[in-house]
């Protein structure tokens, strides 16, 4: 039988989640987009004026959920998922093109991705968590196999790979623990719930 | 049913289970990538400093044992024990980093999960403390290995800045978030309704 009930909490804690979480998610933007000036500050002009658009639309996304957020009215979890998938393909970019000299593997700013997938496990469910987890670990691990610039005629050396190994495993684990405490969280304030609810609590 | 009295939230009790998983992953990942490092023919760290790296880890791993067994036979473990055995992860993180070259050496990313670790399990003044510590710690690291350095990228203190902003940004969004859901959980604690605009968001 399809329990009508059990949906509809589902729904509502998903929904709090999201609307006490996303600050979560508002702050790590604003940290990638301050990352972002000091990485344009440093750079060519040509950089440069890559950087200010890429700056430019993530301040206006993030001006737009901050204050939606601040007026009491939040962005949902569909406008949630879009500003984070601009972020990754932002962040992958950086990766892949920022300098000719340091693409793929050879470059650092992939440690952009860290507090995006973390504060991304915080807030969503796990099961989507774990769809993002997968999907940014893929696009970094494809844009170092395919775009790290390499003298031997392997894709990578076995240096190399153990680097990636590294940065992978850990990318994961931010995900993983994001996505463990919350079901801590969710796990207790549904016991919470349920002990205030009953009559000998009353 | 249960019928025991919910007390306010501890933190710091709420999230050593966080901390012991981020140890794992710490420690496991650590051994896989000194091992292989070590059977790699090209390895270019010295065996002597091979054996430093898997004594201290495995002194980690003994230390998680302890934590485990306490969360497992349900005694509080001491606070001093935890902040111990978290200055002591920095501590052999900030080991490995020195005997790897300093700036150049990969493993700083495994400060991110443990970051993640204090930013959920601490409160503000400790973690405060813990992430000044670290930023200090490793940024006097890298300056000091980028001066000596003769290979150092040309845009080295730009990549040092901005891999400390984001251990920043994990602290701070790791925290923000804990102290929203311990909100959450406090005000039903005290009896107040769960407010109603969460689940009227568009």
């Amino acid at each position: 039988m399809f329990n009508t009930q059990a949906v509809s909490t589902k729904t509502r804690e998903a929904a709090e989640d999201v609307y006490f979480g996303q600050i979560a998610i508002i702050w790590a933007r604003w940290f990638l987009i301050a990352a972002g000036v000091i990485i344009s500050l440093w750079s060519g002009e040509e950089q440069f004026m890559m950087g200010i658009g890429a700056l430019i639309i993530l301040m206006t996304m993030n001006f737009f959920f901050h204050m939606r957020y601040m007026t009491g009215r939040p962005v949902n979890q569909f406008m949630l998922l879009i500003g984070n998938m601009v972020d990754l393909a932002v962040v992958t970019s950086l990766v892949i093109f920022w300098n000719p000299n340091q693409t793929g593997l050879n470059n650092d700013f992939f440690i952009l991705y860290y507090p995006m997938l973390f504060t991304w496990a915080l807030v969503f469910p796990p099961r989507l968590t774990v769809g993002f987890s997968i999907i940014t670990i893929a696009v970094y691990a494809s844009a170092c196999v395919f775009f790290t610039n390499t003298s031997s005629t392997t894709l990578l050396n076995e240096n190399q790979w153990q680097f990636l190994a590294a940065r992978l495993i850990t990318l994961g684990a931010m995900g993983g623990l994001g996505t463990f405490y919350y079901r801590r969280q969710r796990d207790s304030l549904r016991a919470l719930m349920t002990t205030k609810a009953s009559p000998i609590f009353k | 049913m249960n019928t025991t009295k919910p007390t306010p939230v501890n933190p710091l009790a709420e999230g050593q289970i966080v901390i012991i998983i981020a140890r794992f992953v710490l420690v496991a990942a650590c051994l896989i990538l000194i091992l292989m490092d070590a059977r790699s023919e090209n390895s270019a760290v010295p065996f002597d400093i091979t054996r430093f790296e898997i004594m201290g880890v495995l002194l980690l791993a003994v230390s998680n044992f302890y934590l485990v067994s306490q969360v497992m036979t349900k005694r509080k473990t001491m606070d001093i024990v935890i902040y111990g055995v978290s200055l002591a992860d920095l501590a052999v993180i900030s080991a490995v980093v020195i005997a790897q070259g300093g700036f150049n050496s990969g493993s700083y990313i495994f400060y991110f999960p443990a970051m993640l670790a204090f930013a959920l399990a601490f409160p503000m003044l400790e973690l405060s403390i813990f992430l000044g510590t670290t930023i200090s710690v490793y940024g006097f690291i890298s300056l000091v290995s980028l001066g000596f350095a003769s290979d150092r990228p040309e845009n080295g203190l730009e990549i040092l800045i901005v891999r400390l902003l984001m251990l920043t940004a994990v602290a701070v969004c790791g925290h923000h978030f804990a102290q929203i859901e311990r909100n959450r959980r406090n005000a039903i604690l005290s009896s107040q309704v769960m407010p109603q605009q969460p689940v009227s968001i568009r």
